[in-house]
């Protein structure tokens, strides 16, 4: 009985080392240097809770251009401006898409937003939208006027504290509302608390999604890296996420409402703002883009900065107690009878 | 837009004003640059951008050294790509560490320290020509709000520098203060950063309208 278990175990361990073996390694001959993949989780190991700081470290040994293996995703890392050419200027069109994971395509709306969108006719529209009637230099002078008064509020707001004599300042929340204000302006034609009178809940439910998607896109999400576990969904950030969504489309939608009435809820404003722009484009976009390029999240450096991997170290921690443990007891059964 | 543009410019903000407060002499060198070009009793306007260059260069050597973002939003490609001699498969996953580029020190001398002279007056920009300063990104995945952001970083560091003097906080020297990254969405201060602001004009230049 005891032979055939261990039997077992060593020739089930033997054959997956050979399959790992058989899979991976021919890869390897062509990829670019890069430290040893573990089974199963590849390079996780090494990075830490600031990945762009353990794999600099890496990048000093292996390279500017360096193989790594996260779950079972391949990846590249390029850590200098000569390999950043390569990538960006001179394979930019083969390297022009993105990568689908899980709650990018909630976040963005079914893949409608401009940053997380795959190269083809649907993305170039949104560039072009971009750089023709949003972000175009005419069009940010004509905000001059509203950034000048944004400016003047956040002086306003920092020498509120001030009261006489000099007092600390808490510099983060000062900043955010002025770039936020900022935004707002330019994309719905007020401020926030203005909109927020106008637009009541809608409006103030839609920044609170937005900060709760910010928050779960800062978490790392697992089954990005090992799809085997997609369906799962072990840490529910793709129910939250879809939560979220649907939030915010009944917020988005809302106010798009008030907005094509165009009564007395389109703000008095010189200078068109986006939600007005985006309205009256003539390219009719759908409801969802609308609301994809609202929300775009050029979700900076989106799920790989909360990269930890503690969390799989973890994971990994209670496998192998498991494991260990439940291999011990059956040996002190053995041994016992 | 809501998603993409405040955080990253709040944190830049946060950024440079606080390598301002560690480094007292160079805000108050951009500060007499302030006085000279647009004076006492007027408000910054966008129109002094292009007269500031010490501005500027801080601007610059704060994205260098604490890019908002520091990995780019990952590339893919659709199929099989050839770098050099490597070959790259289909859907492989490519993070541009602008982090370690903008630290890379056969490109920049000293690269750790916090030093705008190396900007000054000079024409490199971070429009994503020149690859060992990508805090946008570059190519057809660049950040389509880089103008914006820019303005938005210029505008609000011209006038809090304009406006008033800073200081750490009381028994806090500015070479103690605390500089570390946490992790995050967009990398900010560990600690946020809290400094006493002393008014340094008169208090009608700047007024809000409405």
């Amino acid at each position: 009985m005891e032979f055939a278990f261990e039997f077992w175990f060593f020739l089930v361990g033997f054959v997956s080392l050979l399959l790992y073996l058989a899979w991976f390694v021919p890869k390897a001959k062509f990829q670019p240097p890069g430290p040893f993949n573990f089974p199963i989780v590849g390079s996780l190991f090494y990075l830490s809770k600031l990945p762009h700081r353990s794999m600099n470290e890496l990048a000093k040994k292996y390279g500017p251009i360096m193989y790594l293996r996260l779950g079972y995703i391949d990846h590249i890392v390029i850590s200098n401006g000569e390999m950043a050419k390569e990538v960006l200027k001179v394979h930019d069109a083969d390297f022009g898409s993105r990568p689908r994971f899980i709650i990018g395509k909630d976040a963005s709306f079914d893949w409608s937003d401009i940053s997380l969108s795959p190269c083809g006719d649907y993305w170039r529209l949104l560039r072009k939208i971009c750089s023709t009637e949003f972000l175009t230099q005419a069009r940010l002078n004509n905000f001059q006027c509203e950034r000048q008064d944004e400016v003047a509020y956040m002086v306003e707001e920092i020498t509120k504290h001030n009261q006489g004599r000099p007092q600390l300042v808490e510099m983060r929340p000062i900043f955010h509302e002025f770039t936020s204000n900022n935004i707002c302006r330019m994309m719905f034609g007020a401020r926030r608390k203005e909109l927020k009178n106008h637009l009541g809940n809608n409006f103030d439910d839609l920044f609170n999604s937005i900060s709760d998607m910010v928050e779960i896109f800062n978490k790392f999400n697992i089954s990005d890296l090992i799809p085997i576990l997609k369906p799962f969904d072990l840490q529910g950030l793709e129910r939250r996420m879809k939560c979220i969504r649907n939030r915010l489309e009944n917020n988005l939608s809302n106010i798009l409402k008030e907005y094509r009435k165009g009564n007395k809820l389109v703000f008095d404003s010189t200078v068109k703002y986006f939600v007005q722009v985006l309205l009256n484009l003539d390219e009719k976009l759908d409801d969802a883009s609308i609301m994809a390029i609202l929300v775009v999240c050029a979700f900076y450096s989106t799920y790989f900065n909360k990269m930890c991997a503690s969390y799989i170290l973890y994971i990994y921690h209670h496998l192998f107690m498991f494991f260990f443990l439940t291999h011990k007891y059956l040996l002190v059964f053995y041994y016992r009878t | 837009m809501i998603g993409g543009g405040t955080d990253t410019t709040a944190v830049t903000l946060e950024w440079a004003l606080s390598e301002l407060v560690h480094h007292p002499e160079m805000m108050e060198r951009a500060q007499d640059e302030l006085d000279k070009v647009v004076g006492k009793q007027r408000p910054v306007l966008e129109s002094d951008f292009a007269n500031l260059p010490y501005l500027q260069a801080i601007i610059k050597e704060n994205f260098r050294l604490h890019p908002a973002g520091p990995i780019l939003i990952p590339h893919v490609n659709t199929k099989d790509t050839h770098i050099m001699n490597y070959k790259i498969l289909a859907n492989t996953h490519v993070l541009v560490n602008i982090w370690a580029i903008g630290r890379d020190p056969e490109v920049w001398k000293n690269p750790l320290e916090f030093n705008p002279d190396r900007f000054y007056n000079s024409d490199i920009n971070v429009g994503g020509s020149n690859f060992n300063l990508l805090p946008f990104g570059s190519g057809r995945r660049q950040c389509p709000g880089l103008n914006l952001g820019q303005l938005m970083v210029q505008c609000g560091l011209a006038t809090i520098l304009h406006a008033f003097d800073w200081s750490p906080p009381p028994n806090v020297k500015p070479k103690d203060m605390n500089m570390i990254e946490a992790s995050g969405l967009a990398t900010p201060l560990i600690e946020p950063l809290v400094v006493i602001a002393k008014p340094r004009l008169p208090p009608q230049v700047y007024k809000p309208s409405i």
